[in-house]
């Protein structure tokens, strides 16, 4: 039996009990078979079960049957947006999430919104719905699957424009296939139930083909068993049951700059899901630079690899197959998957091996899968061949003006030293334009230093011929030479700027770390991190932290002022409610102008940070990498503020109690020191001294007065006690009638005692509590009964059991209190109208708080035909 | 004729003064210390039988200054405290206290607890054979015990708490040392079992079980075996 994976385990866990919507996918081959129809159906069957369900968006393309099942379904009318003049109808997503219903209806998970619209995809709407908790029913056509979207090509020759990631697949808790058979969508064509858009006839015409029909119907059969597979799988991992699973494999695709890349990705990320591997897309950074094209074509590659669900690696190195193998070596790679070229390289003529035949051989342990391609793309992710990139004018200048010196002075030595070592005075200028210039110069001037020097000082002079066959082979050797190490310096110069690049990105880490660490004031932290973030990216940025209830607070800006209209804070506060990343690069409104990145910590968003790019380049790998680095480290900053201040609260409070307590101490000595003197001597006169009876007399009404001096001085410590925090039970098993017993020695006079009657159960009853509190409590109720019931009357103690629970209640056989004021005798220094006699008013209520932080409570009730009752409530203990 | 020395450590001169008063009376001489110091030094110089010491001293804690006695003498010493504060009052037990007091007392409370104490202490490790207090009688010997002319059948343990609280009777025993005494143990888990053990003996001893008057529960605390 296989061992449960733990977190195959906790995922479902969260996924079930998460709050997040269940997502249900009506799929289908092709438009027509019926998706949108299904989708109703099953919507009404719902509403009819009693869910709310409303009706995001459904298009039913004017089909009447479809229209029909829109009767009885809310529609939630759909946001009008006007672009450039043109009128456009997207779904309202912010009514969707203010309604929140309990199902909502999706149609056409593939659209584009509007441009302006809160997310540039329906499936990125609709991802926010779910993580509002609201379940989705949507629609999907297998065509706008991404991953399948060149076997799309293949079979039915029509590019799709708009599709959703396979993750979104992943996301589904359910696809429901919508079946129908080419003949069958033929018959419905002809009927003209399918919708076609005007413009595509031609185009679909061919895309009905039955044999295009039936590759479609198999291809979304396929997806569907995936799907299945999966949740199978994972169920059944789950239940710890084998499957067929494949874990631990891990594959590795090398990103390039050319389209073949993106073919590449898609055929890895099927892999992938196929053998339930994770992934890695692998960018090798070259010495040499990439034209702008070719760096967009590669973000883009990227940012696709990212979207299917790839990590990201970024690397710098000449030798792409060592790096590579380094790379698969450290991220325990399983597999590799290169793109192998069909026509002869003229590098396999020579027996010079390819940089895939040496992939293969460094790969030891690794599986390399090589894919064929189409003849037209290149094999490998390719460098550049670029042999001469432009050279800017004052470069041009600087050039001429070294071969202009080399040649005059060549003029000089010639007569000297002979014309051989002038060609030696040019290999200088060479390689001296090579290091400081680049390849470009270089070669430049070993083509004119060549020239010139042939021309001005080979014999015969001022010709281009050569008098011997050893000058021309000097000659040949000069130009050879030169342009060598032009290459080999231009080379070195390159290599030695990406390492500077490497060398100032790996020191502002530094920087920003060294600061973090060693701050402890934040403001000043994050300043650091911002002014870090800009020279890093050539921005503007700022920090806005966010309050205790998840406002972001404007006024107190950290880092540079940046201007923000009153949308702009609104997004803000979307970022810290959808813990996301917004703006510039980010799926969700990135037209905006700024970038707004959530910094989290345990899950909750303490501030924002907002970048503003001075130039329009967007970022490259590297700085995205760098800029993750820095935001991890602010959160972590962010973190460390947060847990000083919980643990300076802490130590504050624990000051403050120890203050109390102390003072609290002095308190109870002051006052009892006093009593316990004015006690001590009325006893010493009572016992060894002789009095008149009248004298006795007074002393024991004195003695008295002690007593109850000393009661309300009890109380009211307690009291003080109980509101300051400072008194905590002492738990321990205590015999009901023991409390019973304490409580009543309390009861001063003895006619009083004989109005207390006792009616408890036989055999022994513990309550787990402060014997000392209930005690107290249990008195002051059979005072209060003394003091308020009529004068003489009988006052009952009963004991019951009920519920696991014991109830001790004790009655009086007053009038009782009115129902209005019947709360607010737990009230402190609540006294009722009718109360003669004196008392602070305390009795009740420190008996009721006693008794509450003993896990139980008190209450009372007046009685019918009379009487009044007070019961405290404890939970029994549990007997061993 | 004195009945012993007691020295009082009490930094509040009237208290001593009240004190004085109610000890002389009761046949005690006092003696008097206004500081923990203070009181150390006279406890060397006078040698009391007794010492009624009060927590709430200015220059060292009543616990301190009772571990500072017990390292050097043996001499009976009550604690006098205010209401609260049980655990430092279990502490000082467990380390040496005898017994304790709570302001504000009677002077019969104090009298009777300081008596019990004395008793305790110059008749130490004399177990008298035969044990006879208003109606119980207890042969140790045999342990054999009769309740008002009927003999009484007791189990085990309830015979060894019975007998650990007489042997202390009119002090005060924490839980741990009842446990300690009876159980072997200090495990504190225990201390709900000892409670209903407690309650089966009152059963059984006690004319009144509601309304006990031998054994008396000192919450917080522990019991103690009233002489009747």
């Amino acid at each position: 039996m296989e061992r449960p994976d733990p977190d195959v385990i906790l995922a479902r866990v969260k996924a079930e009990d998460n709050h997040r919507g269940k997502l249900k996918i009506f799929f289908g081959m092709a438009p027509g078979v019926g998706k949108t129809y299904a989708m109703l159906q099953e919507a009404r069957q719902r509403q009819n079960e009693g869910f709310r369900v409303l009706v995001g968006v459904a298009c039913t393309h004017g089909r009447v049957e479809t229209q029909a099942l829109l009767e009885g379904l809310e529609q939630i009318p759909l946001k009008q947006v006007d672009y450039r003049g043109i009128h456009l109808e997207e779904m309202d997503i912010d009514e969707i999430l203010r309604r929140r219903p309990q199902l909502v209806l999706v149609d056409e998970l593939a659209h584009t919104n509007a441009p302006g619209s809160r997310h540039p995809k329906r499936y990125q709407d609709v991802l926010e719905i779910l993580s509002a908790d609201i379940d989705v029913f949507t629609t999907l056509n297998v065509q706008h699957v991404d991953s399948r979207r060149e076997d799309i090509l293949a079979v039915t020759r029509v590019v799709v424009g708009e599709t959703v990631p396979d993750t979104i697949l992943d996301e589904a808790s359910e696809i429901t296939l919508v079946d129908l058979s080419p003949q069958a969508l033929h018959q419905r064509l002809a009927e003209g139930k399918v919708y076609v858009p005007d413009q595509a006839q031609a185009a679909t015409n061919n895309f009905f083909k039955t044999e295009n029909l039936t590759a479609l119907r198999e291809m979304a059969l396929r997806l569907t068993t995936a799907h299945v597979n999966r949740n199978l799988r994972s169920l059944m991992l789950a239940k710890g049951l084998s499957g067929p699973t494949r874990s631990g494999e891990r594959i590795l695709v090398a990103v390039g700059i050319t389209p073949f890349s993106e073919s590449l990705i898609r055929m890895t990320r099927r892999w992938a899901g196929m053998l339930d591997a994770s992934w890695i897309a692998l960018h090798v950074e070259g010495s040499v630079p990439l034209s702008e094209e070719h760096k967009e074509r590669l973000m883009k590659n990227l940012a696709l690899a990212r979207q299917l669900g790839a990590e990201l690696i970024h690397q710098v190195g000449d030798d792409i197959a060592q790096v590579i193998i380094d790379v698969a070596n450290k991220e325990n790679v399983t597999q590799i998957i290169v793109g192998k070229s069909v026509e002869k390289n003229w590098q396999r003529l020579l027996g010079i091996p390819t940089m895939v035949d040496r992939l293969v051989n460094l790969s030891g342990q690794i599986d390399v899968h090589m894919v064929r391609m189409s003849s037209t793309e290149k094999s490998f992710p390719e460098r550049p061949k670029y042999l001469f990139s432009k050279l800017r004018p004052h470069e041009y200048g600087l050039s001429l003006l070294m071969f202009g010196i080399a040649t005059l002075v060549n003029m000089f030595l010639a007569p000297l030293t002979g014309y051989h070592h002038t060609g030696l005075m040019y290999l200088l200028t060479v390689v001296l334009s090579g290091s400081i210039l680049g390849r470009s110069a270089a070669f430049m001037l070993a083509a004119l230093s060549a020239l010139a020097w042939d021309f001005l000082f080979i014999p015969p002079q001022y010709t281009f011929g050569f008098k011997s066959s050893y000058d021309m082979g000097l000659l040949g050797m000069f130009f050879i030479t030169a342009m060598m190490m032009g290459f080999v310096t231009s080379k070195l110069r390159r290599q030695k700027e990406v390492e500077q690049k490497q060398r100032l990105r790996s020191e502002s880490l530094y920087e920003l770390t060294r600061a973090l660490a060693f701050t402890t004031d934040i403001a000043q932290a994050m300043r650091v991190a911002t002014g870090q973030i800009n020279l890093l990216c050539h921005s503007e940025s700022c920090v806005l932290m966010v309050d205790e209830n998840d406002h972001p607070v404007f006024d107190n800006v950290l880092g540079d002022t940046i201007e923000m209209t009153d949308n702009q804070k609104g997004l803000v506060q979307w970022v810290v409610a959808n813990k996301k990343a917004a703006g510039r690069f980010s799926d969700t409104l990135p037209q905006q102008p700024l970038m707004y990145l959530p910094l989290l910590s345990s899950g909750q968003v303490r501030a924002v940070l907002a970048i503003k790019l001075l130039n329009e380049r967007p970022l490259d790998l590297a700085q995205r990498t760098l800029l993750e680095s820095f935001t991890a480290l602010m959160t972590v900053m962010l973190e460390k503020d947060q847990l000083l201040k919980i643990s300076r609260e802490a130590k504050m409070k624990e000051d403050t109690q120890n203050l109390q307590s102390a003072l609290l101490d002095n308190l109870s000595h002051e006052l009892k020191t006093p009593l316990t003197i004015i006690s001590g001597y009325l006893d010493a006169l009572v016992l060894y001294h002789q009095w008149p009876k009248d004298a006795m007399d007074l002393l024991e009404e004195c003695r008295l007065a002690c007593l109850r001096l000393t009661s309300g001085v009890d109380a009211v410590l307690d009291l003080t006690k109980l509101d300051t925090g400072n008194l905590s039970p002492n738990f321990a098993w205590c015999e009901v009638k023991d409390i019973i017993a304490q409580a009543l020695k309390q009861v001063v006079t003895e006619q009083d005692k004989k109005r207390i009657h006792v009616d408890c159960p036989q055999g022994t009853l513990y309550v787990n509590a402060d014997f000392y509190m209930i005690t107290q409590s249990l008195k002051n109720i059979v005072h209060n009964a003394l003091v308020h019931g009529p004068e003489g009357e009988e006052i009952d103690i009963l004991v019951r059991i009920m519920d696991q629970k014991i109830r001790i209640s004790v009655v009086d056989q007053g009038e009782g209190i009115p129902k209005e004021t019947l709360a607010k005798i737990f009230d402190k220094f609540y006294r009722g109208a009718k109360t003669k006699k004196g008392g602070l008013g305390l009795g009740l209520s420190i008996a009721r708080r006693f008794v509450q932080l003993n896990e139980g409570d008190v209450e009372a009730e007046n009685l019918s035909p009379n009487g009044f009752m007070v019961t405290i409530t404890l939970p029994m203990a549990e007997k061993e | 004729m004195s009945k012993g020395i007691v020295l009082v450590i009490d930094d509040e001169p009237q208290i001593q003064k009240m004190l004085g008063v109610i000890l002389t009376h009761a046949g005690y001489e006092v003696s008097s210390a206004l500081s923990g110091e203070k009181g150390l030094a006279e406890l060397v110089y006078k040698k009391p039988q007794a010492v009624l010491l009060d927590m709430g001293l200015p220059d060292m804690e009543g616990f301190d200054v009772l571990l500072r006695i017990r390292e050097f003498s043996d001499v009976a010493v009550l604690m006098v405290s205010v209401r609260g504060q049980e655990e430092i009052k279990v502490k000082c037990l467990e380390s040496g206290a005898d017994d304790y007091i709570t302001k504000p007392f009677s002077a019969s409370e104090l009298t009777a607890r300081l008596s019990a104490v004395l008793r305790r202490k110059t008749t130490p490790g004399i177990v008298n054979e035969v044990f006879d207090n208003a109606g119980l009688h207890i042969e140790f010997t045999t342990r054999h015990v009769m309740l008002n002319g009927q003999p009484l059948k007791l189990t085990a343990i309830e015979y060894g708490l019975l007998s650990a609280l007489i042997k202390n009777a009119g002090r005060v025993l924490t839980m741990r040392q009842m446990l300690r005494e009876v159980w072997g143990t200090e495990n504190e888990e225990k201390s709900n079992s000892a409670r209903v053990y407690l309650n089966h003996l009152r059963q059984k001893i006690e004319d009144n079980p509601s309304n006990p008057k031998r054994i008396i529960n000192e919450p917080g605390i522990g019991y103690r075996f009233n002489l009747l």
